[in-house]
């Protein structure tokens, strides 16, 4: 008989891995404050239990607790109790703009830059090769994802992560879609700050409509255009966004 | 989109290697399907019980009788998923043990009703409640659960008329390559999905997930009850 591998990976598995530096409430309210802001952990989702949290981080029952003390002061998430409750996902808590800017401003204009570069290669490389893997039914599960005009920026944020990892996972490869989970994890929240905008959503839907066509019809090089030229413009924004936030700061500071 | 042919020069072989590749895959597939039946007839008691059927009910129902399928079969997850409002107490549930230590996946589902997130778009949870028969999903890459390159066994739980989730077990594709690299040794078969993808062949530079054109195989070979053809290229 095969040699099984059963190793225990969950769905966005990254938000879940073992923390380096273990009992660090801190850190752990980071990381699922970005999951939160980004979308990967979306409004209304059921947190895994306390025990759950504090096995997958590697960290102890208290430490977990300390951290949603934390995230339920900053408003993200709910705790409910008795039959059927939990901790979920605080409606809006996505759409903390104040925040996202502050995340942003956190981080220098190179750093930006670094990790802009990684995101729009990858993904690029995704959309060519879901184009040439991909049939008719592949495509339209995609345009099933896309998020409606008036939808509001919770859902869009959601939906459009959503699309990209199963762009990803259009690969065929494990090893790709896992990187890009790790990517939305890491740098999802900071990608989708133009959403906030309708004229960004607009773009964003011509866009991922050019995509999904190119996907369909096999346009390996269109794919590939589509989602380097959109997600450029994006990070642009991105760019202009971060430039105004480190600007306000300068002031601030001098005055 | 790239389609494969058949390779230009068979393999010598005495034996027929699609014929004794169809074997193996409809046995892996219906011993799979036994063990599903099983969870599907626990899943059936429990809703025929007296109690309202909740998420912990069906969980502690469950455990049991998909411990066993995890045993006994080289797959890396398994359980049963709730259809919507099947259950009195969640909309979207996952009684699906998976990994090493048999997590509990319980939800992926999102309570307000949006559809990402939802599994109920997936073809492993469509197919069987649409057709009302058993069905294999795959390879796909599911970035959902198992964050691996699998294949899904799902079964249609029916009661009292009503479609109440589908039973199933994720197979890695690589086990599985693993389990037919005898059956496939030695010949030219080329196993193929509903969609005309590539699960395995003995070929090597026909990658799994790749689309191949069936039209250009001499024999071509149905798998009854699965949606899998094998083909031949002599």
């Amino acid at each position: 008989m095969a040699e099984v591998r059963r190793h225990g990976s969950r769905a966005r598995s990254a938000i879940f891995t073992p923390l380096s530096d273990v009992g660090r409430a801190g850190q752990v309210e980071r990381r699922l404050t970005e999951a939160i802001r980004s979308g990967v952990l979306v409004e209304g989702e059921r947190l895994p239990s306390e025990p759950e949290v504090a096995a997958m981080l590697g960290v102890a029952v208290v430490t977990v607790r300390e951290a949603l003390i934390g995230l339920r002061s900053q408003g993200l998430v709910t705790t409910t109790r008795g039959r059927g409750g939990g901790t979920f996902v605080a409606a809006g808590a996505a759409a903390d703009e104040d925040a996202l800017a502050e995340r942003l401003g956190s981080m220098s204009r190179a750093e930006l830059h670094d990790r802009a570069t990684q995101y729009v290669l990858v993904l690029a490389g995704c959309a060519e090769l879901a184009a040439e893997r991909a049939d008719g039914a592949d495509a339209a599960a995609l345009r099933g994802l896309l998020a409606g005009p008036d939808a509001d920026v919770g859902v869009w944020r959601h939906a459009d992560a959503e699309l990209w990892l199963s762009v990803a996972a259009l690969t065929q490869s494990a090893r790709v879609t896992r990187e890009v989970v790790r990517l939305e994890a890491d740098f999802g929240t900071i990608v989708r700050i133009p959403l906030g905008d309708r004229s960004a959503r607009t773009a964003a839907r011509t866009a991922h409509e050019a995509l999904i066509g190119a996907i369909e019809q096999g346009d390996a090089e269109a794919a590939r255009r589509c989602a380097r030229t959109h997600l450029q413009d994006t990070l642009d924004r991105v760019a202009r966004t971060q430039a105004s936030v480190h600007d306000r700061r300068r002031r601030t500071r001098s005055a | 989109m790239t389609t494969a042919t058949p390779l230009s020069q068979p393999a010598a072989s005495g034996v027929d290697a699609p014929a004794r590749c169809a074997d193996a895959v409809s046995a892996y597939f219906s011993a799979l399907f036994a063990s599903l039946d099983a969870i599907a007839a626990d899943v059936v008691a429990t809703f025929a019980g007296a109690e309202p059927v909740t998420a912990t009910l069906l969980g502690n129902a469950l455990q049991p009788v998909t411990g066993a399928m995890l045993g006994a079969h080289p797959i890396v997850g398994g359980g049963f998923v709730a259809a919507p409002g099947a259950l009195a107490d969640r909309e979207l549930f996952l009684a699906w043990w998976q990994g090493e230590d048999r997590t509990l996946l319980a939800e992926r589902g999102v309570p307000i009703g949006h559809h990402v997130f939802d599994y109920t778009r997936h073809e492993w949870f469509r197919v069987p409640l649409a057709t009302g028969r058993a069905h294999v999903t795959g390879p796909y890459v599911d970035y959902v659960c198992t964050d691996e390159y699998v294949l899904t066994a799902t079964a249609p739980v029916v009661v009292a008329g009503r479609m109440v989730g589908v039973v199933g077990a994720d197979t890695l594709l690589e086990t599985f390559e693993e389990l037919m690299s005898e059956p496939l040794r030695g010949g030219d078969a080329v196993l193929v999905n509903g969609h005309d993808r590539c699960v395995l062949a003995a070929d090597p530079l026909l990658r799994s997930g790749q689309r191949v054109d069936v039209a250009a195989y001499a024999s071509v070979r149905a798998l009854p009850g699965l949606p899998f053809r094998v083909l031949g290229g002599s």
